[in-house]
């Protein structure tokens, strides 16, 4: 790096980070990634010299290097919310708000909100993380280092989708009372079941571990992990239907939306968005047809489009790959009253 | 390394060509001061400002050695990646994503001036392009330095449908500057520059539709009602009818609003909500099923149903008609399928009579033998449904 580049202002901080360890990784692997000395990551974990970790074990990483901090932002919102940060002080959600390491963001039902992830100097690395309806995720840990993001949640409720950004890999590991997911790209959900947890990752591959067991899932795979249990097989997640109406920039007068069924499909789940990757999520809802026709239908006016796609659901429960997002416009002003 | 310092700042604004087709112009500058040579290069140092947005400049590419000690010749070449990503500025088709080479070149001598080239690619799922131009200039303060600027001017293939939210980026590691959130003022900004000639407009099937309706005026939100074609919508002292595909659109002061719509067989009430700047859809169908009652073991008509099924004959242009007749459980199945299927063929007699094309007419299988009401189901059920849903009602 050339020298004049320390001089940038960027926020080098000793942030807090923990890594989840892997099938095939040790003390020294890890500490070789993650450019810290061995023997200071085994000294913070209370590992001696030749104890392996098992697979799914949280390690706490020594802080120093180039490591930024990272902390998270409320980007969207539908519904209602709370914020408990770490102290024990807790607000009413909001977008915009700051959401430091330690803190708790949970959804009420019917409610979706998005924190966004990001390195704390300015940048195009994100992680976004969706919570669907009665969600509460922990943020734990968020670093930044040369070449990789590293972020790790604590999901105790509900259901969590993972999106990264930019070229950089953002590693997001969501844990969770029956087990964890390790994702590289984002593309993934993470959902808790009575006694178990599902992933499906329709579009990169993650890794899942339960009961000391790492299952890896191909895109287009999903397995569920019950607690105190290994992975399950992998299952092919079901391919998505192709949107037939509204049409792709069509206006959005009479809001019927339609698709092509899915040989295998229990059931369809109909999204809309403000932003074509789905980070601002308004509507989710599931249909047990090929068609969503809503009785009500409340979306912000101001920006013109929204965008939508929809997922088909197996008779397991798997949510498979979704369609491409279409737009679709707002209808423009009618007649004065 | 000696004392050197690069400010960097940056600006960025949105304007609308004059010609409505062009679409949106995106014009930015940047600019720099230089001074204090170093041995081994430039340093720099970004300049934020609270309200601005991340500009990250540089790439893996990026060599920076614009000057040298005083004296020295000046000599130097600033290559690199520029990537201007907004993932809410949207033009028609999708997120814009601006992917920008720049290179800048230093002459050799002791004033300096400066090149700079700028070549964009828009990245977006539409597959638009976006062309643009950056023209710089490096102007000398002195032989120990002087500042460049850099204005950038960039076509989009269309109107933007809606403005950017998120923060502009401009970026690429590790350099870190600040530009401000493009906002979108329709027509209030003087054309730009005259076109250079590869900023030729899009061919006409890649250029946007039509532009979104005026913003929603202050206090107000946009009601969208659903209901069947020739509906009447009500809401207090206004009254509308619905058009062909049954939607009557209209602005309307934020807070509750009963909505009455009429149609051919009553009325239908409900209560929505209506919150300034947003669009509220409320799908509220007359009564679409028209129900008309027959005595016990009749199929006889009496002068007020068939009053009811012409007006019901008078509303359904453009959509189909389901009939389907019904018995109460009392008799015989084979019986009641006969009376139920006359009811049905009485019914569809008097449509045909007020006006109805019979190949619009869709006769379900009888409902004979069910459990419910016996005085409802001594009935014939009459139904209208979009002219493509007719498929999905069919027996």
């Amino acid at each position: 790096m050339m020298p004049w580049l320390a001089l940038l202002g960027l926020i080098v901080a000793h942030a807090e980070d923990r890594v989840v360890v892997q099938a095939g990784q040790t003390p020294e692997t890890l500490a070789r990634s993650l450019g810290v000395p061995a023997e200071a990551l085994r000294a913070l974990n209370g590992l001696g010299p030749t104890d392996q970790p098992p697979v799914g074990a949280v390690l706490r990483v020594p802080g120093g290097g180039e490591v930024q901090a990272r902390e998270g932002e409320v980007l969207a919102l539908t519904g209602r919310g709370t914020l408990a940060l770490g102290d024990g002080r807790s607000a009413a959600l909001a977008v915009g708000q700051a959401v430091p390491l330690g803190a708790e963001v949970c959804t009420g039902p019917g409610s979706m909100a998005t924190v966004r992830v990001r390195v704390a100097s300015c940048s195009t690395e994100r992680d976004d993380l969706l919570l669907h309806a009665d969600t509460c995720l922990h943020l734990d840990a968020a670093s930044s280092r040369p070449g990789e993001r590293s972020t790790l949640v604590t999901v105790t409720r509900g259901s969590v989708s993972v999106q990264s950004a930019d070229d950089v890999p953002g590693k997001v590991t969501v844990v969770t009372p029956s087990g964890v997911t390790v994702g590289d790209a984002g593309g993934y959900r993470v959902s808790i079941e009575a006694g178990a947890t599902r992933t499906e990752a329709p579009t990169a591959p993650v890794s899942v571990i339960g009961a000391g067991r790492q299952v890896d899932l191909l895109a287009g795979q999903g397995t569920r992990v019950r607690t105190g249990e290994a992975p399950e097989a992998p299952v092919d997640l079901l391919s998505p239907g192709s949107p037939l109406a509204p049409a792709a920039g069509a206006v959005l007068r009479r809001p019927d939306f339609s698709w092509t069924p899915v040989p295998g499909a229990l059931g369809y789940r109909v999204e809309l968005a403000e932003d074509p990757e789905f980070g601002r999520l308004v509507v989710a809802e599931l249909a047990d047809d090929v068609r969503w026709s809503p009785e009500l239908l409340f979306l912000d006016a101001t920006f013109g489009e929204v965008w939508w796609r929809v997922t088909a659901v197996d008779r397991a429960g798997f949510f498979g790959e979704p369609s491409a997002p279409r737009p679709v416009r707002l209808p423009g002003t009618g007649g004065a009253p | 390394m000696t004392s050197l310092g690069l400010a960097l700042l940056a600006a960025a604004s949105l304007e609308q060509a004059h010609a409505a087709e062009a679409g949106w112009v995106v014009t930015g500058g940047l600019g720099g001061a230089v001074n204090e040579p170093g041995e081994d290069g430039l340093a720099g140092q970004v300049s934020a400002s609270a309200g601005w947005h991340p500009l990250r400049l540089g790439g893996p590419e990026l060599d920076l050695a614009l000057l040298l000690p005083s004296g020295a010749a000046i000599g130097g070449r600033f290559t690199g990646q520029l990537r201007l990503t907004s993932h809410s500025l949207h033009g028609t088709g999708g997120a814009v994503s601006l992917v920008a080479g720049v290179g800048v070149e230093v002459g050799a001598g002791h004033e300096p001036r400066g090149v700079a080239r700028l070549g964009l690619a828009l990245d977006a799922p539409s597959s638009r392009r976006v062309s643009g131009r950056a023209e710089g200039m490096l102007h000398p303060a002195g032989p120990r330095g002087g500042t460049f600027d850099l204005r950038l001017v960039a076509r989009l293939p269309g109107p933007l449908t809606r403005p950017t939210r998120d923060p502009l980026v401009w970026s690429a590691e590790p350099l870190c500057a600040w530009v401000p959130a493009l906002e979108v003022v329709p027509g209030a900004l003087a054309s730009p520059d005259p076109p250079a000639a590869e900023e030729a407009p899009l061919p006409a099937a890649e250029r946007a539709g039509p532009p979104p309706g005026p913003p929603l005026p202050p206090g107000q939100g946009l009601l969208v009602v659903v209901a069947w074609p020739g509906d009447v919508v009500r809401l207090g002292d206004v009254e509308r009818a619905a058009g062909g595909d049954g939607v009557v659109e209209l602005t309307w002061p934020a807070g509750p609003v009963e909505v009455v719509v009429s149609g051919v067989a009553g009325e239908a009430r409900r209560w929505a909500g209506v919150e300034a700047g947003y669009a509220t859809w409320v799908r509220l169908l007359g009564p679409e099923a028209l129900q008309v009652r027959f005595e016990q073991g009749s199929s006889a008509l009496d002068a007020e149903a068939v009053e009811r099924l012409r007006q019901v004959a008078a509303s359904a242009a453009g959509q189909r008609l389901v009939v389907q007749g019904s018995t109460s459980p009392e008799g015989s199945l084979e019986l009641n399928d006969r009376l139920a299927r006359e009811r049905a063929d009485v019914v569809v007699e008097a449509l045909v009579r007020a006006g109805v094309p019979r190949e619009t007419v869709y006769v379900a299988a009888p409902l004979v033998g069910a459990a419910g009401d016996p005085e409802a189901l001594r009935s014939c059920r009459v139904t209208l449904v979009p002219a493509d849903a007719v498929r999905e009602v069919a027996p």
